[in-house]
């Protein structure tokens, strides 16, 4: 009898194992990824989306492609114009970075699970319309209100960017009322850029705002300018403010991608264009001041790459690059600086017709400009006196102000100076192969989303602007 | 972990125990003078009267040397007991007396013990006498039957028959021999005291049937068997030279496809059955070593060729179906040599050595006509032999400076030396009177036919049974592999494309006094030799396996089984390229890395079945099995990284300046439930259905749950016809449906966000920040298990005799719902989301014909013949999608077609004529803006990628011959792959670089094949055909060629002499006063002989999933021999 109780409670005992080893709980706990998370903080990741913006909406890749569009640079590796896979690229940065701001703001918002975390919710909401921006000036229409859904909507619709540029404006405003409010954390800890500055980031918006309205000015030039002073009114008001990201550090790990990037490929060389532009303005005998300071030179000389000419040249031996000065392990990334600022105003006093309102803010912002590049006070009152630099209230052209916000976007803020480019045709341009107005849809949304709009390719973006163009 | 002392003082321990088994192991079947009793009533009788005493009562008859015992045997005893053992009698003597008894048969053989010599000496010895019996076995025409089976019943003491049918063998007396050979009905004789025992054997049609292993380890006979299963015998996969068991398996089993990346040691080969059933999962099979499924992809490498007994491959779902998801692309089934069929009670020891060489099979050639350069120029850095010709180049200044005079330089051949493999086995193995046992032990040591290359691998394996009762049996298996593989870091190209001109041996590699300062002829690349010596890939595996199952029969109708094993193993990578590696090379020299990696694995089986077997009336038989099988899979990995090297030769990941490191682990369970119905009527009706239901861990937990059902039927036609023997001896059909459900990859039903250096090269950590993206692969909590449902039908037929055989099956699949990362717009977040979505479907034929062209006493000759096609079509992907990229070559890609053959080539083509399909060339001197058309009289190229076909080869026919005349045995195997395209990388650069030898003709006119034209607002416009003249130099092969990727397609087809293998057994009576039971010798060779489609390189070396490869290494041809001692 004893023989069989034990046999009997072995069997309970082997019965009660087996069962646990295939309870949905047991199963449940062997399949939790013990790799990666399926929920993390607001905290781990505005720092990946703020890096994001910087690096990869707003620098190395996307800037260096836009520097070759609007012939800052001439790429002599392979194909001197779209360089492999660039659509690709650009497209899949945007909405992987849309994709987390959206996270991050739906999580610190009202109803989310960190809710009222508001400050870091006026961060990302900034972040938010400047990544939105760079997609919508590179490819145009875009999928936005349907967009970030997953499976939920497989082939999102494409939004007109009429309405992408109304909702940059929304998302800002937004982004303003949210810095406002009382946050139940500081953003402070993890704010790379204004260390938890609000004030800062308030007058980011309003930057970004008069950016976006000074946009529009082929759709309606008086409107734009309003909107566009109004909006400066709040925004950045010395040299001192700026949205620069200064963080890199030298080393290899937390680098200036550019810089790396370039290192690497070596792809960049300073255009034909671009160095052709600065003696344009200058006297006969005298060169830019920050020429010197800005391209390694051939045999004494600047020689700038040709637009549109495959000649490979990886070794520098042929072209100047970038100098150490400008491109080094540590080189800071403007997004928006105060010289953009006295830019825009010029140009919107320009278009309302009030001269001596525009001739102050171009000479101001020319010389923040030289500021910023590094020369001395000597070479800037030297460079600026010559008639083609500060042409005065009676001679100041839309030309002479583009052309010196052109020359200040080098090297970093290419994408801007191509949106100028395509709103101005300033200055002109030299490829003879033309200048793209647009990037093409992907190949992996034009096969994977049937709403793709068929007409853009390789071919019609050399024809078909975006809707703020100069038609 | 195991040291090599402890394997080795394990063994030690095993042998001792077997030689002390020896000794009692005969003693069984003996009347014993412990089992006799008398009643001895006797007082003071001398010994030598108790002797006649007990000679008259008993069987028993003393021997006794009188003299020598002339004072004992006077000596006087007293025995007052009713009933006393004859052997208690004599121990008492043997005391008494200091006399010894032993027992031989029924004779005793009595002596004086000798003191002085041995103390420890036994009074009595009881010892077995045998018999020895001759005889001959026989036919039904009275010929020698070869290779009868003559076994002693109820022990397994026996051997088989010579060539003629005779054999010899000692055996008790009265015991009873059994006499077996397939086809014929058992005999049973009585061995009395006759040695002559002829037989003459019966045909028995019953009996005409082989038992086959299946799932879990079932034997069942091959005629009820609804699917098709092919059995290798372990001799055929061992003794051909080649470490990797995967290798050896190549052509011999109908349907089993084996694509190898390369020659080099510890190389992974692929293997897939029947096609491929997934996108982009895991298409291998599962293997099972002695009951027990163990770790395959490519660490099927740990396992010993040579320990190998049979390998069985369970092709299609039906087959596998009890094994469940782990076997959708069905089984390979894996017995080790084992104790069971050792000559009873003695040790069988057997050592077997062999030694293989290995040359490159084959090496590009290169024209050697022209030097290093541009344009007809010299250019001492150019990558390119495109420059001057060699013999007009004089003296020049090569890239050091140097003034050099021109030559010729065979780089490539100079590299490559002959490798070198050393294989020994050493096996024991016994059986005895409750159990058996068998110890392997193998030592492979190889190298490479490159410097520093090389396979060390050492496998001990033991496997023992043992009888606790007569209802419970205990069986295990326990293996230990322990393999290092060093590997090459350069690819190949790297020497064949080095320009004739260009003395890459007899050049230093390095600056000298500075070994991290490379010399080249070209920038961004490493110097071959200079890699071999100072970039190194080790790696090193520890693997341990081992089973351990009891087999329980209650009662006779019931069988109760219960396997527990365990799979684990550790690898520990370094991969170093050293300070001043490519790009790194800078003044002073900077760059490198230093890799570590570990990664373990561990897998735990448990497999609970029970059987229950009835027959009912005459006629049917029942058996019903139901199981419980849960496995669970771990397996964690440990990486660590530095890049940029501080000091050369110095490799620890200290020594760098920016490190990295990472980890990752998954876990696994499945809880399987099964169960089998079989049943039979009359032996000659069949039918079978099984069912599994899985819970899987990797799954969410609302479709965790999934059954999968298979059923199968199968007849002996013959047994309702009457056909002559001798014209169809057996026929059979079957029929099957199975389906199999398959999980998805583990963890992976929620949505992860991962750590965030998604930023180009920015690496957080950042000011003690760390950073999180979300994944841009969604995963979804809504995944179904995926389905594969595959019919089978076929038909076995043997004529003749037997003579001839020939199996037939056709097989439909349908592998439905797919899980995969389907590929998704961007805009939606992600760029791919694991779902359930596409349609895959093969259908195949596969053929074995068996013949015996001659059969006689003296000679054999089998031929084999395995022939496989099937077609693999992509019937959809998901709504919306109809490409999926597999593999991004360089140029040219591996995807997945909608309504296409798996896997497609997708790349640019030669733009063709419409009507005539022929290729039409650049038709315009000038263009459009006036100026030289360079590729004026080229081909022209398509417009974007097109299908270039699939890599899926059209059929593949293996033949097999083997002959054996008296003690001589030669067999070869032919291998026969038609069709199916590749893409080779290395022809392309072969070309572009100029050192093909095609590019030779660099100089003469040319005029391209085809039809001439040009393209006008994006359509071809054909002209007429084409006359144009062209030189075939870089603008052709380089500028032209180059980019049009059909230009390095291939055909995939080629005919190789697999194996070829003579081997010689020495007659028994040359060993008879030897300690040697047989030897025998042998000479083998491998891929001896190729005839291939693909020009310069060997077909073989071109496996991979992106449809083109940049670093294989060159395949092998071998040749060697070696001898195998039965002691």
């Amino acid at each position: 009898m004893k023989k069989i109780n034990i046999k009997r409670y072995l069997l309970l005992v082997l019965t009660g194992c087996f069962l646990l080893s295939c309870s949905d709980d047991t199963l449940d706990k062997i399949n939790k990824n013990p790799n990666a998370p399926t929920n993390v903080p607001i905290s781990l990741l505005l720092p990946q989306a703020t890096i994001s913006t910087i690096v990869g909406i707003a620098g190395e890749r996307s800037g260096e492609y836009a520097s070759f569009f609007v012939e800052h640079a001439t790429n002599v590796h392979l194909n001197p114009r779209l360089p492999y896979d660039i659509n690709n690229n650009v497209w899949t940065r945007v909405y992987a970075t849309l994709k987390d701001l959206r996270t991050i703001i739906n999580k610190g918002s009202v109803g989310g699970s960190e809710e009222g975390q508001f400050e870091a919710v006026g961060v990302a909401k900034i972040l938010y319309a400047y990544t939105l921006s760079v997609g919508t000036d590179f490819f145009g229409s875009m999928p936005h209100s349907q967009a970030l859904l997953g499976s939920s909507n497989r082939a999102p619709t494409f939004d007109d960017q009429e309405s992408i540029y109304a909702y940059l404006q929304t998302i800002l405003d937004e982004a303003i009322a949210d810095l406002n409010k009382e946050s139940i954390v500081a953003v402070s800890p993890i704010d790379l850029i204004f260390k938890g500055d609000t004030e800062m980031w308030e007058k980011t918006a309003y930057a970004l705002k008069a950016r976006f309205y000074n946009r529009l000015s082929n759709l309606n030039a008086e409107t734009s300018a309003t909107n566009a002073l109004d909006a400066l009114s709040n925004a950045f008001k010395s040299e001192s403010e700026g949205f620069v990201f200064d963080g890199y550090l030298s080393g290899t790990t937390n680098d200036n991608p550019w810089n790396a990037w370039q290192k690497r490929e070596d792809t960049y060389a300073v255009s034909a264009t671009f160095i052709d532009l600065l003696k344009e303005i200058n006297d006969p005998d005298f060169e830019d001041p920050r020429a010197e300071m800005w391209f390694t030179k051939i045999e004494g000389e600047f020689v700038g790459a040709p637009a549109g000419q495959s000649v490979s040249d990886l070794t520098h031996t042929i072209y100047s690059a970038p100098t150490d000065y400008v491109l080094f392990d540590a080189a800071p990334q403007p997004l928006i600086t105060y010289d953009e600022m006295k830019f825009i105003e010029a140009e919107a006093y320009f278009r309302k017709g009030d001269m001596t309102k525009a001739n102050a803010a171009y000479e101001e912002a020319v010389l923040t400009a030289c500021r910023r590049s590094g020369i001395t006070e000597g070479d800037i009152t030297a460079y600026v006196s010559q008639g083609e630099v500060f042409p005065g209230e009676g001679n100041l052209s839309l030309e002479h102000i583009i052309n010196q916000k052109y020359i200040s976007f080098w090297m970093f803020q290419s994408i801007e100076a191509y949106n100028d480019y395509r709103r101005t045709g300033i200055p002109q341009m030299n490829d003879p192969g033309g200048t793209p107005f647009r990037l093409a849809y992907p190949p992996s949304e034009v096969s994977r989303n049937p709403n793709t709009p068929s007409n853009i390719n390789d071919i019609t973006i050399y024809e078909i602007p975006v809707w703020w163009q100069l038609q | 972990m195991l040291s090599k002392y402890a394997v080795f003082g394990f063994l030690m321990q095993v042998l001792f125990f077997n030689l002390m088994l020896a000794e009692n192991a005969n003693g069984q079947k003996n009347v014993s003078v412990k089992e006799v009793e008398i009643a001895l009533h006797v007082e003071n009788l001398t010994i030598s009267k108790l002797f006649k005493e007990i000679e008259r009562k008993t069987k028993f008859r003393f021997s006794v040397d009188q003299l020598e015992l002339k004072s004992e045997l006077k000596n006087k005893v007293t025995f007052l007991d009713q009933k006393i053992k004859v052997s208690d009698v004599l121990i008492e003597v043997s005391k008494q007396s200091g006399i010894m008894f032993k027992q031989v048969n029924n004779n005793i053989n009595v002596r004086k013990i000798d003191h002085e010599q041995n103390e420890q000496i036994e009074a009595l010895q009881i010892l077995q006498m045998e018999v020895e019996v001759t005889g001959k076995v026989t036919d039904e025409n009275g010929e020698g039957l070869p290779g009868a089976s003559v076994v002693v019943k109820g022990t397994s003491v026996g051997t088989t028959t010579d060539l003629n049918g005779n054999y010899k063998l000692s055996v008790p007396e009265q015991s009873i021999l059994t006499i077996s050979f397939v086809g014929y009905k058992t005999s049973e004789l009585l061995v009395d005291t006759q040695s002559v025992i002829d037989v003459q054997m019966e045909l028995d049609a019953e009996e005409l049937e082989t038992v086959v292993i299946t799932a879990f380890g079932i034997e069942k006979q091959k005629k009820s068997l609804s699917y098709s299963v092919q059995e290798v015998e372990g001799k055929r996969l061992s003794s051909v030279g080649n470490t990797n068991l995967v290798n050896s398996i190549q052509g011999k089993v109908a349907g089993v496809t084996v694509k190898q990346s390369s020659g080099a040691p510890g190389s992974r080969s692929q293997i897939t059955i029947r096609g491929s059933r997934s996108f982009t999962g895991n298409n291998e099979p599962l293997y099972v070593i002695d009951g027990l499924p163990i770790a395959s992809g490519g660490r099927i490498i740990d396992i010993n060729p040579n320990d190998i007994k049979s390998v069985n491959v369970l092709k299609g779902p039906t087959a596998a179906a009890l094994y469940g998801l782990r076997a959708s692309n069905g089984v390979i089934i894996i017995e080790t040599k084992k104790g069971e069929n050792a000559m009873h009670g003695k040790p069988a020891i057997s050592f077997e050595t062999s030694y293989n060489f290995d040359r490159v099979s084959r090496f590009p050639d290169t024209q050697m006509t022209y030097g290093q350069g541009t344009d007809g120029q010299f250019n001492a850095f150019s990558p390119h032999s495109w420059g001057a010709r060699i013999d007009q180049m004089g003296t020049y200044t090569n890239q050091l400076g140097e003034q050099e005079v021109a030559a010729v330089y065979d780089n490539d051949k100079d590299l490559f030396k002959t490798g070198k493999t050393l294989n020994s086995n050493l096996t024991i193995s016994n059986t005895f009177d409750r159990g058996n046992y068998a110890i392997n032990i193998g030592i492979a040591d190889q190298s490479g036919t490159l410097k520093n290359t090389g396979l060390q691998r050492n496998n001990v394996k033991f496997a023992g049974g043992y009888s606790l009762s007569d209802k419970l049996k205990v069986n295990t298996s326990m293996s230990y592999a322990n393999n290092v593989v060093n590997s090459a870091v350069v690819p190949w190209w790297a020497t064949f494309s080095v320009p004739a001109s260009y003395n890459l041996k007899g050049n230093p590699t390095h600056v000298p006094g500075e070994p991290y300062r490379q010399i080249n002829y070209r920038g961004s690349h490493d110097n071959f030799y200079w890699a071999l010596d100072n970039n190194s890939d080790v790696e090193k595996t520890s693997r341990t396996f081992g089973s351990i199952s009891f087999d329980y029969k209650p009662l006779d109708w019931i069988t109760i089984k219960y396997l527990i094993g365990l799979d684990e193993y550790t690898t520990i990578s370094d991969v170093v390229n050293e300070l001043g590696s490519s790009a790194g090379r800078t003044n002073p020299p900077s760059g490198g890395s230093i890799s570590n990696s570990m990664s373990n694995q561990k897998q735990i089986n448990s497999n609970l079945s029970a059987t229950l077997s009835k027959k009912i009336g005459e006629d049917i038989n029942i058996d019903l099995m139901i199981g419980n099988e849960t496995y669970d899979i771990r397996s964690n990995r440990i990486s660590s990284t530095g890049s940029d090297i501080v000091i050369g030769g110095f490799h620890h990941i200290s020594n760098t300046g920016v490190q990295s490191t990472g980890t990752g682990s998954t876990n696994r369970r499945v809880v399987g439930f099964f169960s089998n119905l079989s049943v039979s009527w009359k032996n000659s009706l069949f039918l079978n259905a099984s069912g599994r239901n899985d819970i899987v861990s990797n799954m969410p937990s609302q479709n965790r749950s999934f059954f999968y059902p298979s059923v199968g039927a199968s007849v002996v036609f013959t047994e309702f016809l009457s056909i002559p023997e001798n014209v169809l001896t057996f026929g059979k059909f079957r029929a099957s449906v199975a389906e199999v459900g398959q999980a998805g990859p583990t963890h992976s039903t929620e949505t992860v966000f991962v750590s965030g250096n998604a930023a180009g090269s920015f690496n957080f950590p950042y000011q003690g920040l760390s950073a999180f993206t979300q994944s841009n692969q969604l995963n979804s909590s809504d995944l179904q298990p995926e389905n594969t449902r595959t019919y089978e039908l076929g038909v076995d037929l043997r004529f003749l005799d037997n003579r001839i055989g020939l199996d037939y099956t056709y097989y439909d699949t349908k592998a439905n719902g797919q899980i995969y990362s389907v590929p998704i717009a961007v805009s939606t977040g992600f760029s791919s989301e694991l779902r359930n979505a596409g349609e895959m479907s093969i259908q195949g034929h596969e053929i074995t014909l068996n013949i015996k062209p001659v059969e006689t006493t003296t000679l054999l000759w089998d031929v084999a013949v395995n022939f496989s096609t099937y077609t693999n079509k992509v019937l959809s992907l998901a709504e919306g999608i109809e490409e999926l990229q597999l593999g991004q070559g360089f140029r040219v890609s591996a995807v997945a077609l909608v309504g296409e053959q798996f896997p497609a080539l997708k790349g640019i083509g030669y733009a063709r004529d419409p009507e005539s399909g022929e290729v039409v060339v650049d038709g315009r001197q000038n263009l459009p803006n006036g100026s030289v058309n360079p590729f004026y009289g080229m081909p022209l190229r398509t417009t974007g990628q097109i299908n270039l076909g699939t890599s899926k080869p059209d059929f593949e026919i293996n033949i097999f011959n083997s002959f054996s005349f008296k003690n001589f045995s030669f067999s070869a195997q032919l291998d026969w792959l038609q069709g199916g395209v590749l893409s080779s990388g290395y022809t392309r650069l072969g070309r572009l670089y100029g050192v093909l030898s095609e590019t030779e003709n660099r100089e003469e006119d040319y005029v391209f094949p085809g039809k001439k034209g040009y393209y006008s607002g994006g359509e071809l416009i054909v002209e007429g055909d084409n006359e144009i003249i062209i030189k075939r130099g870089y603008d052709f092969y380089g500028r032209n060629q180059d980019p049009i990727n059909e230009s390095n397609m291939f055909s995939g087809t080629y005919v190789r002499l697999r194996e070829v293998k003579l081997s010689y057994d020495f007659p028994g009576k040359w060993l008879e006063n030897t300690f040697l039971g047989s030897v025998s010798f042998y000479l083998v060779g491998r891929n001896l002989w190729l005839n291939s489609a693909l020009p310069h390189f060997d077909p073989e070396m071109f496996n991979t999933s992106s449809g083109e490869s940049y670093n294989s290494y060159p395949q092998n041809k071998s040749f060697g021999g070696g001898i195998r001692v039965n002691f």
